[in-house]
């Protein structure tokens, strides 16, 4: 009963609002707002919603009636069409004094209002009708038509023409820059584009105002000149933007996407520089600091578009192989780019195959491949190629005219190639080059043209006046320490250098010194000084290298005496392994280090072999503490028990100007010939460093590394 | 346990999905699709969308400075520190900025200007010191980036972060970046290459973790070439093997390896076959590349003589043009001994002498040679020095500690602003007044310039999507030509 009530309520109410509609629409040129009600016109864009949501609800109850009748679903469908209907006229009055604000595309509102009217009365007369009879649904549908047309026509006012469709696309809408266009096409149009158009446009014109044209921009909107030549300051599209963001006037709107600090930069420079609206922008020098600023905004277009259509992606791959690469620029992108690899491994005929992606190739990688003048000719069908490199390939003079030919090549590198001067003119012929490498070829900077527009790159060009120093030279051999046919090989990399050396430990003079002219033997021991030499170059710093003969070796060593914990490397066998420990790095695992006992050690023969010489190769560094033994004795016997001292020396004592320098140093210790089993090493470590040490008074320490039994 | 069992229990849900999503994808009519949607294998999606757009720069060679040059005797001129010799850092400049354990029981912190001189050079006018006389020629063709800052105040984490974008470690390199990316131009050698050399003065370590593959695909991983003239080992046949031997006895090793992959499912022995397999093609590629006897006098000339001798920074300058020229897509060098604690002038010296040549020789060579413009150069380290002396100060002889708040790096070609310098410091050359570059800014700009959008390059790992520049990092585009 309560539902009836309400029903005849709502009822009521409609007819009234129909009535008050139709009366308004009737003497709209006659109605002025009051103040009062200007306001309740916002409504509109509320309240529109209801009508819409309850129409689809209405259109959902219809559907699913069938199955599950009850006679109260009537009423709820009646209440139902009767709300929609009091909402539906509610906008429409809403909307009716909405329309009254200026700034909106007259036409468009028009067209607005009469369907939004349209839906209204179409959605009272449901409201009269039985909701059983088909009448009704036929009804129903066309009061959704008339609701989606003018919903979507009203939506055009509020977000602008092309809504729908720029969700997807316009949000990535790009200016491409171009030179030959206006400053104000390609930097200040950008800007009112993206902030102030979607609201000053030919169909929605907020203040009266459309940015979209120079002469619509010229002309201004309601509250004045959007920009003012004769009275800058007072251009209001200056003025609005400069305003503190929470004001009424400010632009654009508080919450709609804001200018950039730069944006505002270049705006102001361009207003206040005229508003210059055709003056290109290549017209513009490169100091203007207008162009400077706007320079920083735009995007300029690095890359070339290409609108030829894409070669087939299984064609592309099965031309690849490990010695050819062809990929396309980016995912995006037609173009097509080959690299050839490895000189073994290029083969002529794999450009007549590139020819299947001619117009898709627009750059050629032949870098170091051994192409020939035969082959450019197989080039010439790649019409969009743009980028050609050839350095250190074979071609010669004979396959530049074709070179020249190509339609669209930019950028052609020819650097160490065999072309002469005579291609210049020929190249300058080109109407697409505008850069040629052209390094380490025999042309000079005197052969060049300085009127041609193309850009040749000499590269580096060998300075006489500049003298570089040699580096030291090297040794050929794997190891210091030789085998018993093994000789001296020194060498230098670069071709044509003399090393001049000595073995008497005298610095090799550049001039006089032995030149070395094949490896030579050693006995024993020798220090090697070099020196590289060549013309045009400075002498090398001086090199020395500490050779060693293999020895006899002792069937076993042993140690006597406990090395310090940290440099033990392998233990005894270091000493008689034919592997030199590196000056400096104590910690190679070829050092034996001994600081709180002296070296003991012993060495096993085999009872046969003659000895004559022991020599123990050392690390001096008197200032790192690095010192010689102050004494090496030699024991000798064929019982460990018994043996006898043969051998004493004292090596000299250490003078202040041991302190420089870090070096291999040997103490040889000649012996008459003994056969004997044993050989014992004593050597006593310095017990006390001198008083002009830094450590006076404090312990050696006593590093070797190899002994050497001849 | 047997092995069998065990990899079937471990074998992941994401593995699990790999295989049957192939199982399917080989029934289906389009396997491609399926393949995607079932497969954990990442890095197949990600090589199908790069690069993102049309890159800058196909190539990269990184001079890593190793150890921290000072920016103050090098690119950034502050004259206010000699006129300030010897006088206490401000506290107001300092602002907090924690210290090194070398120097936080310093009691003073007396500010040094350069002992070397500063010039204008070229027609960018861009300052530089004495130290790179060579350098100072090509001003024109770099961008010095003055304002690089990081958060790692000592060496390794700094490092790690510099080359991986974590100071933890374990993340992939750059360089494995790009190759998992952009993957090998030319397939017979590996995208990313290291090469190591050592200075004279003070040095500090560079270890593999800085070239790992982390947790992508350990083809990924950098290679390392050795100092010796066989630049890369064991690529010389045996004796008696013949290359068709070879080829035939990787054929049936391949046979085997994947008989085993079917059992076990390890995608590393995947990896292996391909090693293998690129190892073989490498056996022509290295040689042709790596030999240097017939350098013309020229090439020597202008990178200097060292660049014959394997190990030199020089070889290694030289090296790294004909590695960039052969399609590898990251050369990274390390140079050791920046670490300039104390005798800095004295070692700087050293350490410019032996790099400045072959330096600028790098970017005049791939120059003329018309590749500048795809190679992008990067030189810098990771962190820069403190504007005030560590240990015994004198005019002529002091020391400088770490310095993470700001420090220069240079970068040419690819797509670099040619010419130019970014962002300032203060007076002081100690804090950042303008335009900042951070490291993940820096990665950033790099992956841009490689073509890649740097929060688009994503590895899923352990339930998380991993990129270099983590959750932070901005292309500068100021730099950008």
């Amino acid at each position: 009963m309560r539902m009836q009530y309400i029903n005849r309520v709502l009822s009521g109410i409609s007819f009234c609002l129909a009535f008050l509609l139709a009366f308004l629409l009737l003497f709209e040129d006659k109605l002025s707002v009051p103040g009062l009600f200007q306001s309740v016109g916002r409504l509109h864009v509320l309240s529109l919603h209801l009508p819409i949501g309850m129409l689809v609800l209405i259109s959902l109850l219809i559907l699913v009636k069938k199955k599950s009748f009850n006679p109260s679903f009537t009423d709820v469908l009646e209440t139902s069409v009767l709300i929609t209907s009091f909402f539906a006229f509610c906008t429409a009055l809403f909307g009716l004094v909405l329309s009254r604000e200026s700034g909106y595309d007259n036409e468009l509102v028009d067209f607005h209002k009469w369907w939004g009217v349209a839906t209204a009365y179409i959605i009272y007369f449901l409201s009269l009708l039985n909701t059983e009879k088909t009448f009704f649904k036929i009804g129903l549908a066309a009061s959704v038509l008339t609701l989606i047309v003018g919903s979507h026509l009203g939506a055009t006012i509020t977000h602008g023409e092309g809504y729908l469709q720029a969700s997807v696309d316009s949000q990535n809408k790009e200016y491409l820059f171009d030179e030959k266009a206006s400053l104000f096409q390609n930097a200040i149009y950008p800007i009112l584009d993206a902030k102030c158009v979607s609201c000053h446009n030919p169909k929605k014109r907020k203040g009266d105002l459309d940015l979209t044209t120079p002469a619509s921009i010229v002309k201004g909107g309601k509250n004045g000149l959007a920009i003012d030549n004769e009275k800058v300051q007072s251009s209001r599209l200056l003025e609005y933007i400069h305003l503190p963001e929470e004001d009424k006037k400010h632009m654009p709107p508080a919450g709609k996407p804001q200018l950039k600090p730069e944006e505002i930069l270049v705006l102001n420079h361009w207003i206040k520089n005229g508003a210059d609206f055709t003056k290109k922008w290549n017209e513009y020098a490169d100091e203007d600091s207008l162009k400077s600023i706007a320079g920083k905004l735009i995007k300029k277009p690095d890359l070339i578009t290409y609108d030829f259509e894409p070669a087939n992606p299984k064609l592309i791959e099965s031309l690849n192989d490990p010695f050819c690469t062809i990929t396309a620029l980016d995912i995006n992108s037609p173009a097509l780019k080959a690299s050839f690899f490895i000189r073994a491994g290029y083969q002529p005929s794999k450009l007549k195959e590139l020819q299947k992606i001619k117009s898709q190739l627009v750059e050629l990688n032949l870098s170091n491949m051994p192409v020939t003048d035969e082959e450019i000719k197989n080039m010439v069908s790649f019409t969009n190629l743009r980028k050609l490199i050839l350095n250190n390939s074979l071609i010669t003079d004979k396959g530049i005219p074709d070179l020249a030919k190509m339609p669209n090549l930019g950028s052609l590198a020819l650097s160490g190639t065999k072309i002469t001067k005579a291609s210049i003119p020929v190249l300058n012929q080109s109407k697409s080059l505008s850069e040629v490498f052209i390094w380490n070829t025999d042309i000079g900077i005197s052969d060049l043209d300085s009127t041609s527009s193309i850009h040749y790159y000499l590269g580096y060009q060998t300075d006489i006046n500049e003298i570089q120093k040699l580096n030291i030279p090297s040794i050929l051999n794997a190891s210091t320490v030789l085998d018993k046919n093994d000789s001296v090989r020194l060498y230098h990399r670069i071709p044509g250098t003399i090393i001049r050396y000595t073995i008497n430990d005298s610095v090799p003079d550049s001039t006089s010194a032995p030149i070395f002219k094949q490896p030579f033997a050693i006995s024993h021991h020798v220090n090697v000084n070099a020196r590289a030499v060549k013309d045009g170059w400075l002498a090398s710093n001086m090199a020395s290298y500490s050779f060693f003969q293999k020895g006899i070796s002792p069937v076993s060593t042993s140690l006597l005496s406990v090395p310090n914990e940290k440099y033990r490397g392998e233990g005894a066998e270091l000493l008689t392994n034919n592997i030199k420990g590196a000056i400096g790095n104590l910690i190679d695992g070829n050092w034996l280090g001994f600081r709180e006992n002296h070296m003991e050690a012993l060495f096993e023969f085999d009872g046969n072999t003659t000895i004559k010489e022991v020599l123990i190769s050392i690390n001096k560094s008197v200032n790192s503490y690095l010192v010689p033994p102050v004494s090496v004795e030699l024991f000798a016997g064929n019982d460990t028990l018994q043996l006898k001292s043969i051998k004493k020396i004292i090596p000299p004592a250490l003078v202040e100007s041991d302190l420089k320098g870090n070096k291999n140093e040997t103490i040889s210790i000649p012996i008459d010939g003994i056969k004997n089993k044993y050989i014992k090493i004593k050597a006593l470590n310095n017990p006390k460093l001198p008083k002009w040490h830094r450590g006076k008074g404090e312990k050696g320490w006593l590093f070797i590394d190899e002994i050497f039994f001849y | 346990m047997n092995e069998f069992i065990e990899n079937r229990l471990n074998i992941t849900r994401r593995h699990f999905f790999t295989r049957t999503g192939m199982a399917i994808g080989s029934m289906a009519l389009g396997s491609l699709l399926v393949k995607d949607i079932f497969s954990g294998d990442e890095g197949n999606v990600a090589t199908l969308g790069l690069p993102h757009f049309a890159p800058k720069a196909k190539r990269i060679i990184y001079l890593f400075q190793n150890g921290a040059p000072s920016q103050l005797e090098t690119f950034s001129y502050k004259p206010k520190l000699k006129e300030m010799f010897g006088q206490d850092l401000p506290e107001s400049v300092r602002n907090g900025q924690r210290l090194t354990g070398m120097t936080s029981n310093q009691e003073k912190f007396p500010l040094v200007g350069s002992y070397f001189n500063f010039k204008q050079h070229g027609k960018s006018g861009i300052w530089m010191s004495e130290l790179f006389p060579h350098l100072s020629t090509i001003v024109d063709d770099i961008c010095v980036v003055h304002t690089m800052h990081t958060e790692a105040i000592n060496h390794d984490p700094a490092l790690t972060f510099m080359q991986t974008g974590a100071q933890q470690g374990n993340r992939p390199s750059m360089g494995a970046w790009l190759s998992y990316g952009l993957g090998s131009e030319n397939k017979n050698l590996p995208a990313f290459t290291v090469l190591l050399s050592r200075g004279r003065g003070n040095g500090q370590g560079v270890y593999s973790k800085l070239w790992t593959n982390g947790f992508l695909d350990s083809v990924h991983q950098g290679v390392q070439f050795s100092n010796s003239d066989e630049r890369v080992l064991y690529l010389n046949d045996m004796n008696g093997l013949d290359r068709k031997d070879r080829r035939n006895q990787l054929d049936e090793l391949s046979k085997l390896n994947s008989l085993s992959y079917e059992k076990f499912g390890d995608p590393e022995i995947k990896t292996k076959i391909e090693q293998y397999e690129m190892a073989y093609r490498m056996q022509t590629a290295v040689p042709e590349l790596t030999d240097i006897s017939k350098e013309s006098d020229k090439i020597i000339k202008m990178y200097g003589p060292d660049c014959l001798v394997p190990g030199t920074y020089a070889a290694n300058c030289l090296l790294a043009r004909k590695l960039s020229e052969s399609g590898v897509r990251f050369v990274q060098l390390y140079h050791q001994g920046w670490d300039t604690h104390g005798n800095l002038p004295n070692e700087m010296k050293m350490q410019a002498e032996d790099t400045d040549r072959p330096t600028a020789a790098l970017i005049k060579d791939l120059k003329q040679r018309g590749l500048l413009d795809e190679t992008l150069v990067i030189w810098g380290s990771e962190f820069g020095r403190t504007n005030y002396c560590q240990g015994g100060l004198k005019e002529d002889n002091y020391g400088r500690d770490h310095h993470p708040r700001s420090f220069s790096i240079w970068m040419a070609g690819g797509g670099i602003k040619p010419g130019v310098t970014y962002g300032e410091t203060d007076e002081f050359g100690y804090n950042i007044v303008k335009d900042p570059m951070h490291v993940n800014d820096f990665h950033a700009t790099v992956l841009h310039l490689m073509g890649m959008q740097h929060d688009r390059l994503v590895y899923k790992h352990l339930g998380r999507r991993y990129k270099l520049t983590d959750v932070a990092g901005r292309v500068i585009n100021d730099i950008l030509a």
